[in-house]
């Protein structure tokens, strides 16, 4: 067996993960993006990331 | 991970066409994505793409170097990443500074569990010789090591944050970012301290850092300063593996609301919410998606994979839970506390650092009798 088999799985699951995702979420509203780029944006840093506490 | 940097074409490399057809995909997401979500998150895929071709295309990662310096004392890739990380520095920093609340940096408290977590993500990130971004690019790359460890890492993640709330309450110190010029220089100071101390231990024709390294510390930081401008955040990893299993517990019944981090109400939001409008499932997905192409691109799609004992295959799953339930104790991986920690002034990526290189000792030593070889 090679990698072609593993790299397979991957895609399958990659592919699954967003077919799921985009069936059980709200859809995302192309009308609500945030600015393109966040520098200069005004817009307050809303992303979430593994340092952030989990108080905020 | 010794061999050359990018284009090492091999018998079984695909042809020209096949290979812009691969360039044209991999674009035509990131297209699709930014013409139907949104353009920053088309953006992010495309930094993802950077993260992982530049990993994967230079084999740049962060278990196999710090594995070097512990067993050969081998500085060359641990001076790449400490490289990387004063780039990113020098921009990042300041601009932190200078900008409004559109960007943040990784900033946490250093705390019991936080340093327990880096000890036990550096133990198991020796392991399975993937860390956060290694793991992504390992099963990118058709490792099989990785393909088994992420799903388990993922599901690591989610607990791991299912209960950070408790762990963090044994013990944490306040917040201390490091900021402006003198944050800038004492970051620098340290970093320089770090690497004249690690050329101090290596022997003399070891005292160097591969031009391959160079060049992938330099991508990487101009990659990681895109994410920041971007997103308006630093480069993280596990946050959106936790998130992918969260929605995969909720599908399935489990609740998150009883979580004192998942029932937050932007978690519970982000849940409910598209992963394609999460900024760190996005660059992950890129960075699964970067090593792949490079994967293909070079023709390794050929290997064979190894032949393992049952005993380390039960490790790898063992590990890969543990990379992901540690590394939210830790306030992040190698990627979110010690790279972009340090990287924007935040005193618990160098706590990370430490904690994490301790157990990375202690992985190298655990490998072998769990049957990985040495």
């Amino acid at each position: 067996m090679t990698r072609r088999t593993t790299a397979a799985i991957v895609l399958a699951f990659v592919a699954g993960l967003l077919a799921f995702d985009l069936s059980a979420s709200e859809p995302p509203d192309i009308y609500a993006q945030p600015p393109a780029i966040a520098l200069g944006s005004g817009a307050v840093a809303s992303g979430a990331h593994c340092a952030s506490l989990p108080t905020e | 991970m010794a061999s050359p940097a990018i284009p090492a074409p091999q018998s079984g490399a695909p042809s020209t066409g096949i290979r812009a057809a691969l360039v044209a995909a991999a674009l035509a997401v990131a297209l699709a994505v930014g013409l139907m979500v949104g353009v920053r998150y088309g953006l992010l895929i495309l930094i993802g793409l950077g993260f992982g071709i530049t990993l994967e295309g230079f084999r740049f990662g962060f278990a196999g170097p710090w594995r070097r310096m512990i067993t050969e004392r081998d500085p060359g890739g641990l001076l790449g990443h400490l490289l990387a990380i004063a780039l990113v520095a020098v921009v990042a920093i300041p601009l932190l500074s200078a900008s409004g609340p559109e960007l943040i940096g990784a900033h946490a408290p250093v705390g019991l569990a936080m340093i327990g977590g880096a000890f036990v993500f550096g133990a198991a990130m020796q392991v399975v010789l993937g860390c956060g971004s290694g793991s992504l690019v390992n099963a990118g790359s058709g490792n099989a090591v990785g393909v088994v460890a992420l799903p388990f890492f993922a599901i690591g993640s989610f607990l791991g944050a299912y209960n950070l709330v408790w762990w963090t309450s044994l013990g944490s110190l306040p917040v201390v970012a490091l900021e402006g010029t003198g944050g800038l220089a004492i970051t620098l100071a340290g970093l320089a301290a770090v690497a004249a101390f690690v050329l101090w231990l290596a022997p003399a024709e070891l005292r160097r850092i591969p031009r391959r390294y160079v060049w992938a510390a330099t991508f990487l930081a101009l990659f990681a300063l895109l994410n920041i401008v971007v997103a308006g955040q630093p480069w993280g990893v596990v946050y959106g593996l936790g998130l992918w299993a969260a929605k995969g517990a909720t599908a399935l019944g489990i609740p998150t609301e009883p979580s004192a981090f998942w029932g937050l109400p932007a978690n519970q939001a982000r849940i409910a919410e598209s992963l394609l409008t999460d900024v760190t499932s996005l660059t992950n997905l890129g960075l699964i998606g970067g090593a792949l192409l490079v994967t293909v691109w070079r023709g390794d799609l050929t290997k064979a994979l190894p032949q393992m004992p049952a005993r380390a295959w039960a490790a790898t799953i063992v590990a890969g839970f543990l990379l992901g339930y540690s590394s939210r104790l830790a306030f992040g991986c190698n990627v979110g506390a010690f790279f972009s920690g340090i990287s924007t002034g935040s005193l618990h990526g160098w706590a990370w650092f430490a904690a994490g290189f301790a157990g990375s000792a202690v992985g190298v030593k655990l490998r072998p009798g769990l049957g990985f070889g040495g």
